[in-house]
C-alpha cells in the first residue's frame, strides 16, 4: 500500500475519549497532509533523499514477541548506576522499567493523564508548535503515535535516567511512532541517556519525537546514542523550550543505523537560558547521517553554543545543518558554532551549512565548518616507529573523535562512547591497548 | 649490516641521489655531511621509507634483506628508528600512551611480553632522566607546543625505548641550544654499543665533538664525494664545502 494511504488507514483508526488530544492530533495530521513526505526540492531535505525508503512496502509495526529481559541485560552501561524507562516500539513497557519514586518522576500515558498534567502536556507541545509545524514526521508522529507517556521530573534526580528505545526490528519495512514528552519542574536537575537499539539486524523505519520544557532554572543533561542495526532508519525529532536561567546540555552519538535524521531544535524563550549541543556522529560503508539542528534565541541575554565533530568512511555521507536565529527580542545573545569533519576516503561526502539570521544588534555570533583529512605526515611519523598505517589513521580518528567524548560527564558514558568509537574502527585492538 | 649500492632515488622527476654507496657495520658511527641539497634528508627518507621516493637503480641491504620490500613499519620493527629533523605534532595522542603503544608493537614483534602500564612507567622515567626531559611532557600530546629542544629530546627518549638495530638522526642539531644540544647527545651515546650503528646527519662539526663519529662522510650532489674520520670534518669546519666540491665533478 501507498504509505500516505496507509498513514491515512492508521491515523483514522485512531480513538481518544480525550478532546484535547483530538485537537493536536487533527492539526499535526493537517500539517503532515500539507506538507507530505519531503523531497529532495526542500531546502531542509536537499542532501538526504528518503524517497527510496517510502518506496518500499511500508506495514505498521506490530506487537512483537523478543527476549526483553536479555536484551536489557545485555545492553546494560557497564559501572553506571541509573534508572531505566524501556520502550519496545515506542510503547512503554512498565514492568522491565526501574523508577524513583513519584515525589521524583512520574509517567504517565498521555491516555490517563489528569487535568493538570494535561495542562503542562498543552503547555509542551504548544511552545514548540511553531517549529515543530515545519517537520513533517514530526507532525506524523503526533498524529499517529498512539502510546506517547509523559515523563515529569518532579525534582532533582538522585540518579540518571536511561530512557532505552528498543526496536523490536521482527517485521521487515515495519514503521513505529514512539513519543515522549519531558517536563521537568523549575529548579530540577536531571540527567538522561537516551539510546536506540534493534533487537536484531533489520530493515525498517522508527520515527520518534521527544517534547522536552525546562522550567525556570532546571537543568537537563540529555545524552544520545544512536546504535541501531545498520539497516534500519530513523527520523527523530527533539524539540526543546527554555524558560528563564535554564540549562539544556545535549550530547548527540550517531555511530548505527542505514539513514539516521535528527532535527534538534530549542528556543530560548526567557532570559538567562543557555544549552550547549555536542554531537560526534561517525559513518562508514553507505550510512547516511544528517543533523539539523536550530537554535532560536527569541529572549535577551542567553548564550548557545553547538560544537558537532564528523568522521566519514568510506562511500557514506554525512549532513551538519547548524541554524541560529536571533530575533530582535533578543538583545545581548552570545552565540557560537563549530562543525570539523573529517573524510577518511575519496568516496565520502559531507554537506556542511551553518545558517545565522540576525536580527537584533547587540549581539555576539560565530558560525565555522571546516573539512580536512588526517595529516600524512602524521600518518607517516606514526609508521616510522612501528605502527601499522591502519593502526596509525585508526589512532588518529580515534582522538579525533575523543575530544568531546571526553567531555561527558560520567566515566561510564565515557567509556560507553569510546566503545562504540573504537568498534567502528579498523584495527580498533591497538586503540584499545593504547589506552590501557 | 647495511650495505647501500649505487644508490639512485628521484622525487618526481628530479633526481636526488644518483650513485650512493654506504657499508655500515654493527657498532660504528657514521657521520653523513654535506651542503644544502646534496641529498642528506632523501637518504634518511629513502631508508626509513617515506612515501614520495622512487628509487631508480641500485639498492640498499639491510640484514640481508632488500629493504625496499619493507613498509615503514616493517623497517621500525626490524629496528631501523628515524630521528626526524621536524618531529610532527600529533594533537590529541597522549604522549606516554603513544611510547607505550610502540614500544608494545616492537616488543610483540620481538616475541617479547608486552609491558604494563607501571613498569612501562618505570621504564620511561630512567630513559626520561638521561636526557634531562622533564616529566609532565609525558602527559601532554605528543609534541604539541614542545620546544625545540623538548622535540630533540622526545626522539631521542623514543630512540631510547625502541632499541633499534640502525639509528637515522636527522639533522638533530637543528635549532638547538648548548644545554639541549648536550643533554641528546648524552642521550645517544648512553645507546652506543658494537651492534647499534647510527647515522648521524648534520651540518655542522659542532654536534660531532659531542657525538663522535667513527666515518665522516660528505654527500655532495647525491653522491658520496669522500670518506674519512673526524679530521676530515675539522677541516670542512676550516675551508668549508667548497675546498671539496670545486674539485668534484658534479
Amino acid at each position: 500500500m501507498n504509505p500516505l494511504e496507509l498513514f491515512q488507514q492508521q491515523y483514522e483508526k485512531q480513538n481518544t475519549t480525550q478532546n484535547w488530544l483530538n485537537d493536536f492530533r487533527q492539526q499535526a495530521w493537517h500539517d503532515f497532509q500539507q506538507q507530505g513526505i519531503p523531497t529532495l526540492r526542500q531546502e531542509n531535505w536537499k542532501y538526504s533523499n528518503v524517497s527510496p525508503i517510502f518506496k518500499r512496502d511500508i506495514s505498521i509495526q506490530q506487537a512483537a514477541q523478543i527476549d526483553l529481559a536479555s536484551i536489557i541485560a545485555k545492553a546494560a552501561i557497564e559501572n553506571y548506576d541509573c534508572y531505566r524507562i524501556v520502550m519496545v516500539d515506542g510503547k512503554w513497557i512498565p514492568e522491565h522499567s526501574v523508577l524513583p519514586t513519584a515525589k521524583e518522576v512520574e509517567i504517565i500515558p498521555l491516555s490517563s493523564l489528569s487535568s493538570v498534567e494535561v495542562a503542562k502536556v498543552e503547555q509542551v507541545i504548544a511552545a514548540g508548535k511553531e517549529q515543530s509545524k515545519l517537520h513533517p514526521f514530526a507532525n506524523l508522529n503526533l498524529a499517529l503515535a498512539n502510546e506517547s507517556i509523559l515523563i515529569s521530573i518532579n525534582k532533582s534526580l538522585s540518579k540518571p535516567i536511561e530512557l532505552l528505545h528498543i526496536s523490536s526490528a521482527q517485521q521487515a519495512d515495519a514503521i513505529a511512532h514512539s513519543h515522549q514528552i519531558l517536563y521537568v519542574n523549575a529548579h530540577a536537575h536531571a540527567n538522561f541517556v537516551e539510546r536506540f537499539i534493534s533487537a536484531q539486524e533489520q530493515r525498517y523505519v522508527l520515527n520518534s519525537r521527544c517534547d522536552i520544557l525546562l522550567s525556570e532554572q532546571a537543568r537537563l543533561t540529555h545524552v544520545r546514542f544512536e546504535s541501531q542495526s545498520q539497516q534500519a532508519s530513523h527520523f527523530r525529532f527533539i524539540g526543546v523550550t527554555q524558560h528563564r536561567a535554564s540549562h539544556f546540555d545535549s550530547y548527540a552519538f550517531d555511530f548505527g543505523g542505514q539513514f539516521i535524521r535528527t532535527d534538534l531544535v530549542t528556543r530560548l524563550v526567557e532570559k538567562q537560558a543557555g544549552c550547549v549541543l555536542h554531537g560526534v556522529y561517525l559513518v562508514n560503508q553507505k550510512q547516511h547521517v544528517d543533523n539539523h539542528t536550530f537554535i532560536e534565541h527569541v529572549a535577551p541575554e542567553c548564550t548557545s553554543r553547538q560544537y558537532y565533530k564528523g568522521i566519514i568512511a568510506d562511500s557514506s555521507r554525512a549532513v551538519f545543518n547548524g541554524k541560529v536565529i536571533v530575533q530582535n527580542t533578543a538583545q545581548k545573545t552570545d552565540a557560537a558554532q563549530k562543525n570539523k569533519n573529517l573524510l577518511l576516503s575519496k568516496t565520502a561526502e559531507i554537506d556542511a551549512k551553518p545558517e545565522l539570521e540576525i536580527y537584533a544588534d547587540e549581539v555576539k555570533c560565530s558560525h565555522g565548518a571546516t573539512v580536512g583529512q588526517l595529516d600524512e605526515e602524521a600518518v607517516f611519523y606514526l609508521q616510522a616507529r612501528g605502527i601499522s598505517e591502519e593502526s596509525a589513521r585508526s589512532l588518529m580518528t580515534y582522538s579525533f573523535g575523543d575530544e568531546l567524548i571526553a567531555q561527558l560527564p560520567d566515566n561510564a558514558l565515557v567509556n560507553l562512547a569510546r566503545t562504540y568509537l573504537i568498534s567502528k574502527l579498523p584495527e580498533g585492538n591497538v586503540v584499545k591497548e593504547y589506552l590501557q | 649490516m647495511l650495505a647501500i649500492n649505487n644508490l639512485h632515488v628521484s622525487v618526481g622527476d628530479k633526481a636526488i641521489l644518483k650513485g650512493l654507496n654506504l657499508q655500515i657495520n654493527p657498532g660504528e658511527v657514521h657521520a653523513i655531511m654535506g651542503p644544502n641539497g646534496s641529498g642528506k634528508s632523501t637518504l634518511a627518507n629513502v631508508l626509513s621509507g617515506r612515501p614520495g621516493y622512487t628509487i631508480t637503480d641500485g639498492e640498499m641491504i639491510y640484514k640481508n634483506q632488500n629493504l625496499s620490500e619493507l613498509s615503514a613499519e616493517e623497517r621500525a620493527q626490524q629496528g631501523i628508528f628515524l630521528a626526524f629533523q621536524y618531529p610532527v605534532e600529533i594533537p590529541g595522542i597522549s604522549n606516554v600512551n603513544f611510547l607505550k603503544t610502540c614500544v608494545n608493537a616492537v616488543r610483540k614483534q620481538r616475541n617479547q611480553t608486552p609491558l604494563d602500564a607501571i613498569d612501562f612507567l618505570s621504564k620511561v622515567r630512567e630513559k626520561m632522566a638521561v636526557v634531562d626531559m622533564d616529566e609532565n611532557l609525558l602527559y601532554r600530546s605528543l609534541n604539541e607546543g614542545f620546544s625545540g629542544g623538548e622535540k630533540k629530546r622526545n626522539e631521542i627518549l623514543q630512540m631510547s625505548l625502541l632499541e633499534p638495530t640502525l639509528a637515522i638522526l636527522d639533522e638533530m642539531d637543528s635549532g638547538l641550544d648548548i644545554d639541549a644540544l648536550q643533554a641528546v647527545s648524552k642521550g645517544v651515546n648512553a645507546l652506543r654499543d658494537e651492534n647499534r650503528s647510527f647515522v648521524v646527519i648534520t651540518h655542522y662539526q659542532r654536534l660531532l665533538t659531542h657525538i663522535v663519529p667513527d666515518f665522516v662522510h660528505v654527500l655532495f650532489n647525491g653522491q658520496i664525494i669522500r670518506s674519512g674520520t673526524i679530521e676530515l670534518a675539522q677541516e670542512l669546519e676550516a675551508q668549508g664545502y667548497g675546498w671539496l666540491t670545486e674539485n668534484t665533478d658534479a
